[in-house]
């Protein structure tokens, strides 16, 4: 779960990372008001992406006169794929320097700890920053029993460059940030650029919170903020999906199996869709779901549907594709289906006697995906 | 032989009471696996399957000494019962659970070490002796003992690679699920160095996926330590990057985890990649035909 900016830096604030002034708005009314306090102005649209400020989600207003016309510019416009339903307006300071901050998971099986990233030439994405430059970044693993040691950090900013002036001032934000992470189930706290204003105080100038969707059970305050993608909506019903540029709607069980059933498609010359890891939701609605998810794709010309029985049963599933199609009557698409493992047997008994016309069944999945090509039109 | 588990294995169940808990455990004894108790907080005195069902592992043990723990719950749950599985001094921990937070298991792997418990997944379809035994939901009837070892990060696909090796007549000898999860416990390196130690098993393969570092560390640690012959499969080639896919552990973030990446190091040390679960049946009966000539 990605927390919006003003939704992650509300967090960091009460952690006492310092955050200048800021205010969220909605709409002109809000704007107009806000402006009346904040000058000059940065208008940051509050989208989750990390390539807002590159796909023009954030203004630097010369004045407050300029600054209404670029925040209704920005308010409902679409950036980096999102609408944009909330601005946040800061203060613009005049900063010396840029510092990256951030707590990131490594599971890297030497690891499986949390690493704390510091970079002494911030501002620019850290991906960036991996490949140009990755000495620039210093690493410190830390024991998830005992939370980083102020020893450490001064360590870790010592290798980084940065002066002993800043030093404690820093520590107190890392440690900070890491109790963030730690408390918000986070795999990423990061604060991208961290910067010195004027004054020499210490500034985040952007926050950025991915909390572990598998914790959410113990961060019911927080809520997924209503994204109006397809995924969005797929993830509501409880199904892994990704929408890719194909023409054949694919639904599976288990991720690698359907990213198998994606790349053999691919190998066979088709096209795939999108991918569909239903999970262990096939037991429940999962294929009713699935279906009304890859119907709102107008551009399929067929739906493969593949599984493979362990943990769920064929039969079932079987039985679930049939009742849905048949509710439907008619079925424009052709329905490509392929079942294997617990089950299967009965599974191809229950389609070859009363299955509906739109289903075709296949023993493998090779002849699956060649099917499934052939009615992509290689 | 077999790693990990054999004909021998005594197995106490967290969480048999479920529903999934109760159908598994079946089918798990329908293969022949030895389930010697279970265990449910609060539900100690019941019986599930004809398995008595004790309130704590402590108690379990008491009456049933085991070697195994298969733990299936509600993901919440997971920690404690895995912290009390290691402290009641259970050896190999089989979890089957998805969605385990992975602060969670940053703690769990603390725990392990030093321990000498072995924890394989969470979020693993389990592992199977083929024709021994059966700790997990992977459907029995797809397996044939015989010299193949299987490591798989994916579940429902390493299904897909023993059905076609069995078919090819490749039977196997063990077939792990190491888990789709960022942190898991037991890695590819850890079940390399047990393949590569079991007499039995003539040759491996290895079914990775996007994300992660994992198979750059196996084909390194294959490159260094594996004598046997190794055939790989990496999942997500047509995965783009920045999208997690299914598995919390499949995502291409900052350039790490890519399908070229993986593909290069399993080429670097010379482990063919194959790209259907036929092809590494084909590949595995070419390794296989060259070894036996070479003997």
């Amino acid at each position: 779960m990605r927390l919006l900016e003003y939704q992650a830096k509300d967090i960091f604030k009460r952690y006492g990372i310092p955050v200048g002034p800021g205010e969220v708005c909605r709409n002109i009314e809000e704007v107009e008001s806000a402006l009346q306090r904040i000058c000059p102005v940065v208008i940051k649209s509050q989208v989750p992406s990390g390539k807002r400020g590159k796909g023009g989600g954030i203004k630097f207003a010369p004045d407050s006169n300029g600054a209404l016309p670029m925040a209704m510019d920005l308010l409902n416009s679409t950036v980096c794929g999102y609408e944009v339903k909330e601005l946040l307006l800061e203060q613009q300071y005049s900063i010396q320097k840029e510092f990256y901050a951030g707590v990131i998971t490594d599971g890297s099986t030497h690891r499986c700890c949390p690493v704390i990233l510091f970079s002494a030439s911030g501002g620019m994405e850290i991906e960036e920053l991996v490949a140009e430059n990755p000495d620039a970044i210093i690493e410190l693993p830390v024991d998830p029993l005992f939370g980083p040691s102020d020893y450490q950090l001064r360590d870790l900013l010592n290798r980084a460059g940065v002066s002993l002036a800043q030093r404690a001032e820093l520590v107190k934000v890392l440690q900070a940030l890491y109790r963030v992470y730690w408390d918000y189930d986070a795999e990423l706290a990061e604060i991208n650029p961290l910067g010195t204003a004027e004054s020499g105080k210490l500034i985040a100038l952007d926050g950025k919170l991915t909390v572990d969707n598998s914790a959410g059970f113990r961060h019911q305050e927080l809520r997924e903020n209503s994204l109006d993608s397809r995924e969005a909506r797929a993830a509501a019903m409880g199904l892994s999906y990704v929408d890719l540029e194909g023409n054949i709607g694919i639904m599976s069980n288990g991720a690698g199996l359907t990213m198998a059933t994606m790349d053999q498609l691919a190998q066979a010359g088709g096209r795939p869709a999108n991918f569909m890891d239903t999970g262990e939701r096939i037991l429940r609605n999962g294929i009713a779901d699935g279906f009304s998810i890859l119907e709102e794709r107008q551009d399929l010309k067929a739906i493969l549907i593949n599984v493979f029985g362990g943990g769920v049963q064929c039969d079932q599933i079987a039985e679930k594709i049939n009742e849905y199609l048949i509710a439907q009557g008619e079925y424009s698409l052709p329905v490509l289906v392929c079942l294997q493992g617990r089950n299967a047997d009965m599974a191809r008994q229950i389609i070859r006697e009363q299955g509906h016309p739109a289903i075709k069944l296949l023993d493998t999945m090779e002849e699956a995906v060649v099917e499934a090509a052939a009615l992509g039109g290689i | 032989m077999s790693i990990l588990v054999d004909e021998n294995t005594r197995v106490i169940f967290q969480g048999i009471t479920g529903k999934f808990g109760t159908y598994h455990s079946r089918l798990m004894m329908e293969y022949g696996t030895n389930i010697v108790a279970g265990v449910t907080p609060g539900r100690g005195g019941m019986e599930v399957n004809g398995v008595p069902v004790f309130d704590s592992m402590q108690e379990a043990l008491a009456e049933h000494p085991a070697d195994a723990a298969i733990t299936m719950m509600p993901a919440p749950f997971v920690k404690d019962a895995v912290f009390e599985a290691i402290d009641a001094g259970i050896k190999l921990i089989i979890c089957l659970v998805e969605g385990v937070p992975v602060h969670d298991m940053m703690l769990v792997r603390k725990k392990l070490a030093g321990t000498g418990c072995v924890m394989i997944g969470p979020n693993s379809p389990g592992i199977v002796s083929a024709g021994k035994t059966l700790l997990g939901f992977m459907p029995g009837s797809i397996y044939r003992p015989g010299p193949v070892g299987i490591v798989s990060r994916s579940g429902t696909f390493s299904y897909q690679v023993a059905t076609e090796l069995s078919q090819a007549g490749i039977g196997q000898t063990t077939c792990v699920g190491i888990g789709g999860d960022p942190i898991t416990g037991i890695s590819f390196v850890d079940i390399l160095t047990r393949f590569e130690a079991d007499p039995d098993t003539e040759a491996i393969v290895l079914v990775g996926e996007i994300g992660r570092t994992s198979e750059e560390e196996a084909a390194e640690y294959i490159g260094r330590a594996v004598t046997k012959p190794v055939v790989a499969i990496i999942l997500g080639e047509t995965a783009p990057p920045g999208k997690q896919m299914g598995h919390a552990g499949a995502i291409i973030t900052a350039g790490r985890g890519t399908y070229e990446s993986k593909h290069n190091a399993f080429q670097s040390v010379g482990v063919p990649v194959a790209h259907t679960a036929k092809e590494v049946a084909v590949l595995m009966a070419e390794l296989l035909a060259k070894r036996a000539a070479s003997k």
